[in-house]
């Protein structure tokens, strides 16, 4: 399962890809802002997308408008991994399309929490 | 309630009775030693640091007592007897906010600690309803990411503009107005929480590494503080941080806005957080 990691924070991409190891999820392929993000779907098929809100140029709802209306990227479930815990920000990403939160800081259980709506094997390790 | 000054001194100096003396039921002077763990605990005033003599070796001192005070930005008044030019050069090159003549009159050294004081304690309205949320999001976030428990030392607020350290990250925020919250640490701390962070990944510090952990952990605090205040009076917009690094630099803000600081401490070293916005 390829694993695509959109964060602007190279701290933030290491952190998630050690946690992600730890799931077993140790595809991945990295992008530092929307616009990376989307370069990086362009190239490179992906099963899942951690996607961070705040980040310079395309930032996180840039990224969702951007994939939902995509035929072919808009069934690739994103997951937002954000330091805004603000409720409507929340709400905003999923309604236009994320698929579950995660808000920082968390260790592997929360990200696990997160992932686990939409990875199976997950919900149930 | 009388208010704090401390005093860096040897206790039995006529010229130590004769300042307890005079400032009794104005201020509570409370003695501190000349080398510093911490910046002081309780809100004060300032530092009066008394010497007999000046000597050479007193300007070091003095520095590193400037050092580890200024993230709480006290204001340190060097009192001597007939200070020369020289001796009163070497104090102020070596921090001190002023110099005062032990033989003049006593009143004269409070005054120069009441001029120089830029520091205000915090209405509780305000501690709980705006400061109390980036203080609780700071405490959980150092706590996640450091892997220590980190502790408010002093909450203050200043009229002054200036806070100095060798890390700041800074993150906009815009509420009624434009307004910036500061994570500034000394280099030792910066080091040191990112030792932490990085240790973990199997990665080493560099400096580019630090300005990444100290950008991502304000992001953070500043994140979790936006949450907590969404539907509040407080209720603000973020951007993302960005990393000023440089001994010793100074973050000045926008004049006439009020500037709100926690200083903490922890296993990671000292550190502040600095809430600069309208409210």
């Amino acid at each position: 399962m390829k694993v695509l990691i959109v964060d602007d924070s190279a701290i933030m991409r290491m952190m998630l890809k050690s946690m992600l190891a730890q799931l077993d999820l140790i595809d991945v392929i990295e992008a530092g802002s929307g616009t990376e993000g989307i370069e990086a779907l362009r190239k490179t098929p992906v099963s899942l997308v951690l996607l961070d809100l705040h980040m310079p140029q395309m930032d996180g709802f840039g990224f969702l408008e951007a994939t939902r209306q995509d035929p072919s990227w808009m069934q690739i479930p994103v997951v937002i991994v954000s330091s805004d815990s603000d409720k409507e920000q929340v709400e905003r990403a999923l309604q236009m399309g994320a698929r579950s939160y995660g808000s920082k800081p968390f260790h592997v259980r929360g990200l696990r929490e997160a992932l686990g709506k939409v990875v199976p094997f997950l919900q149930s390790s | 309630m009388s208010e704090t000054i401390y005093l860096v001194a040897s206790d039995s100096s006529p010229w130590v009775q004769q300042l307890r003396a005079h400032a009794h039921a104005k201020y509570d002077i409370v003695p501190l030693p000349t080398a510093l763990d911490a910046p002081p605990e309780r809100p004060a005033r300032g530092v009066i640091v008394y010497y007999e003599q000046v000597h050479s070796s007193n300007s070091l001192q003095f520095s590193r007592m400037r050092e580890d005070m200024r993230l709480v930005d006290l204001p340190l008044v060097a009192v001597t007897h007939q200070p020369t030019a020289a001796s009163r050069a070497r104090l102020l090159a070596s921090g001190a906010a002023a110099v005062c003549d032990a033989d003049a009159e006593l009143e004269l050294v409070f005054k120069e600690i009441e001029n120089r004081c830029n520091l205000e304690p915090v209405v509780d309205e305000i501690r709980k309803g705006l400061l109390d949320p980036f203080v609780y999001a700071t405490l959980i976030t150092i706590r996640e990411m450091a892997q220590c428990e980190p502790a408010v030392q002093v909450v203050y607020r200043k009229t002054g503009y200036r806070i100095f350290g060798d890390h700041s990250a800074l993150v906009s925020v815009s509420a009624s107005t434009e307004g910036t919250v500061v994570l500034s640490f000394p280099r030792a701390s910066s080091q040191e929480l990112s030792r932490r962070m990085l240790e973990p990944l199997g990665v080493a510090v560099t400096e580019e590494l630090v300005q990444s952990c100290l950008a991502e952990t304000a992001n953070i605090i500043v994140g979790q503080a936006k949450g907590a205040l969404a539907g509040t009076p407080y209720a603000f917009a973020m951007s993302v941080p960005t990393v000023i690094a440089g001994t010793n630099h100074e973050v000045r803000y926008k004049p006439g806005l009020p500037c709100l600081v926690a200083s903490f401490t922890s296993a990671i070293g000292d550190f502040a957080l600095q809430l600069c916005m309208a409210f």
